[in-house]
């Protein structure tokens, strides 16, 4: 099908030929043209639909309204929204999911790069190293919990035990106000490292051989080939890994449930976690439909600036 | 006629396809003429359809036709569970609930009101008012009572005596005193390794038990008596806190939050870690489990101040309901009879240690059995708990916990604590 500017759609990435069409004919039209990829699109828009934003919509309703799960649910307008800047507590909540967000990305990313390089270099015994790379990831995070639970219990734990083996000061992991948001992440950390690296080990191994090759020739080291080849090459995946653990863990919940309910006082209460004693503890749904969409503005918010500022095409 | 055999074929695949769910539903059918009754139970034990078979068995015997689908629900997660399952219209049949949770489904109309159903006349002979009363709501009565508790104080003879001293702590002057002695860092590594005290860390469920229970020493009550208001900022429940914060901070007597959550500290006294804490009976099964050597002793919860009527308490008392969404209430009623009948009920209470609702089981049960006569005795000092629909103690706890470690006064923790609980009460217009 020929364009006004004369060029026939075949020629032309898809997007581009819709937004041809889309700025020169009426939808009608634009669909009757296209009806190929929307037909090939509609199972997956169907799912969405029905899965995404009929649940979206739904809590967006929801937030304009005031009353328990199972009553029946009376309007109250912006009353919800109103109140949810008042409340002290929402406020510590964003701030811990953030501290917390930041803490996770942080470790991940590094400790991830490190490990798949190092694992990129590895011939001999390359799939069992992976194997033991990925395997936490594989537990449930209720799993991993009750295990670092018991590991960290101050008084019987093998950790607190260390401790007083190495002559350190015992530390209450749990109880300490300023490091139990640390503790949950750093177990957060330790379940998303296997997942992440192996997503850096596959970019790692895309990236061109004769580029080591000519890196070494000129006499770079390790450090140097890997902050000016590895890194930039793997920027795509890096990428990826930022924004879905972004996405993950401002959503953070399951670690936090299990491991300290919040506490001590509101120490571990990320945004979720308060959603949930909202909805189902205080039975108050309007409030918590109100700190979803919060929420789901923040990360939207998020994930547009880091792909704007990430943003980068790619080329050898 | 290649073409015509594989158009059959495919005509056969989607009819086949179709029915597939048509039979699920028609098995679905049958399954509910025959009769099946969903029990859900938080559990007090590992076995506990075990320690309740012979229920189930007359049941079954009198019912051949009906299936018994038994799922024990953990505590933890009963009223997410449960909520679920009532909002998605697929409740349980028949439920057990613990006091402070059923009220969301009652004033939802998703129980069952016995009395309506001629079902509750004979209950008042079998039962004490005040545990019919607490499952009541509106004039109705909704529960069959089985089985209470109270809060007890259970203290290390061994250590006492290394300690000196000779009896337990009659009121918090005296409890303090007593912890003092008691608190030990033998190791010398800036930490007791004996509590003299011990008071929960930051887990929800059971923390609550003993956080109220001495805010209830002084006197105070969570919310009025018609739960229309929450009198959480009483300057009775702020001294409660108080004492709890100084036992932790003040006093160092206690262990800091987060050091024994939940279970843990029950674990910890049998190890012999903590001196003296409040508990609730079945901590005598875990005793008998985890420590059968240990010598401990219990007497009543200390008074806020010596010679004082209020003995520090709380307890609350478990039922079975029936769901109004239960197809066959009758087979239902007919079960929660066989699961409450004397003889079953005595020997499922005698292994999971908890008093019972009957009153011609208290006169018999646990009768040289000094912890359990103990408990038995607290309950007199019972302060009612608001029939609130929702759960207000995760609030209450963390709030609590706020004072604990330092960053708000008792006063403002609890101020904020009732403020959110009557805004909460405004708006579903019973705040008065």
């Amino acid at each position: 099908m020929r364009s006004p500017d004369g060029a026939l759609d075949a020629e032309r990435p898809f997007h581009q030929s819709i937004r041809t069409a889309g700025r020169n004919s009426s939808f009608f039209k634009r669909v009757v043209r296209n009806r190929d990829a929307y037909l090939f699109l509609a199972p997956k828009l169907l799912v969405f639909c029905a899965l995404m934003l009929a649940p979206f919509l739904a809590t967006l309703a929801m937030s304009f309204k005031a009353g328990g799960i199972l009553q029946t649910l009376k309007f109250v307008g912006l009353r919800n929204y109103a109140n949810i800047l008042h409340d002290s507590v929402f406020w510590v909540s964003i701030q811990n999911t953030l501290v917390y967000t930041a803490i996770v990305i942080a470790g991940s990313v590094v400790l991830s790069l490190l490990v798949a390089s190092q694992l990129a270099g590895i011939g001999a015994g390359h799939s069992l190293f992976r194997a033991c790379i990925i395997f936490p990831a594989l537990g449930s995070l209720v799993v991993v919990s009750a295990i670092w639970r018991m590991m960290l219990f101050p008084t019987t734990g093998i950790i607190p035990s260390l401790f007083s083996v190495l002559g350190l000061p015992p530390v209450n992991w749990f109880g300490d106000q300023n490091l139990a948001l640390v503790t949950v992440a750093v177990v957060d950390t330790w379940w998303g490292v296997g997942f992440y690296s192996m997503i850096f080990l596959a970019a790692l191994r895309a990236v061109p051989n004769e580029l080591y090759d000519s890196a070494k020739i000129d006499g770079a080291g390790k450090v140097r080939t890997f902050f000016q080849i590895s890194l930039p090459l793997i920027r795509p995946s890096v990428v990826f890994v930022l924004v879905m653990a972004t996405i993950w863990n401002l959503q953070a919940f399951d670690l936090v449930y299990t491991m300290t309910h919040g506490g001590p006082g509101y120490s571990t209460t990320t945004i979720v976690y308060y959603i949930y004693q909202k909805a189902f503890r205080i039975d108050d749904m309007g409030r918590a439909a109100t700190m979803s969409v919060a929420i789901l503005i923040i990360v939207f918010a998020i994930t547009l600036f880091q792909f704007r500022t990430f943003r980068t095409e790619l080329e050898y | 006629m290649k073409g015509l055999v594989a158009r059959i074929g495919c005509v056969a695949l989607v009819l086949a396809l179709l029915m597939l769910p048509l039979a699920a539903f028609a098995s679905g059918g049958k399954e509910a003429e025959k009769g099946t009754l969903r029990v859900w139970k938080a559990p007090y034990s590992d076995n506990d359809y075990g320690l309740l078979e012979a229920a189930f068995n007359e049941f079954k015997k009198a019912h051949p036709q009906v299936t018994i689908d038994f799922v024990a629900t953990p505590w933890e997660t009963w009223v997410e569970k449960y909520t679920a399952a009532f909002a998605a219209g697929d409740p349980p049949d028949v439920f057990s609930a613990a006091q402070s949770f059923p009220y969301k489904f009652i004033q939802a109309g998703q129980v069952v009101a016995l009395d309506k159903k001629g079902w509750a006349k004979a209950l008042n002979d079998i039962y004490p008012k005040n545990l019919l009363d607490a499952f009541s709501f509106g004039g109705h009565i909704y529960a069959v009572p089985y089985s209470f508790d109270g809060v007890t104080l259970v203290y290390n003879t061994q250590l006492f005596k290394e300690a000196g001293i000779a009896k337990p702590p009659g009121s918090y002057d005296e409890l303090v005193e007593d912890a003092k002695k008691l608190t030990r860092d033998t190791n010398g590594d800036g930490r007791p390794d004996v509590w003299g005290y011990g008071l929960m860390g930051n887990e929800s469920g059971e923390a609550v038990n003993m956080y109220y229970t001495h805010l209830m020493a002084y006197g105070g009550t969570v919310a009025t008596a018609d739960g229309s208001r929450c009198l959480l900022d009483s300057a009775e429940n702020v001294r409660g806190v108080q004492f709890m914060v100084d036992l932790i901070n003040k006093y160092k007597v206690s262990p800091p939050i987060g050091l024994f959550e939940g279970r843990a500290l029950q674990s910890a006294f049998l190890r012999g870690e903590v001196a003296m804490m409040g508990t609730n009976p079945w901590f005598q099964m875990m005793a008998r489990q985890e420590a059968p050597n240990l010598k401990w002793d219990s007497a009543l919860m200390p008074t806020a101040a010596s010679g004082a009527p209020q003995h520090a308490a709380l307890g609350a008392g478990e039922a079975w309901l029936i769901s109004e969404a239960c197809k066959n209430k009758d087979l239902a009623w007919s079960l929660i009879q066989s699961l409450t009948k004397k003889d079953y009920l005595q020997k499922y209470l005698e292994a999971v240690s908890v008093l019972p609702a009957r009153k011609d089981l208290l006169g018999e049960m646990f009768q040289d059995n000094k912890f359990m006569k103990t408990n038995l005795e607290s309950t007199a000092f019972y302060l009612p708990l608001p029939k609130w629909p929702f759960i207000e103690w995760d609030l209450v706890i963390q709030e609590i916990q706020q004072s604990m470690l330092g960053k708000k006064s008792a006063q403002n923790a609890m101020k904020t604590a009732a403020s959110e609980l009557n805004d909460k009460l405004k708006e579903m217009g019973w705040y008065k």
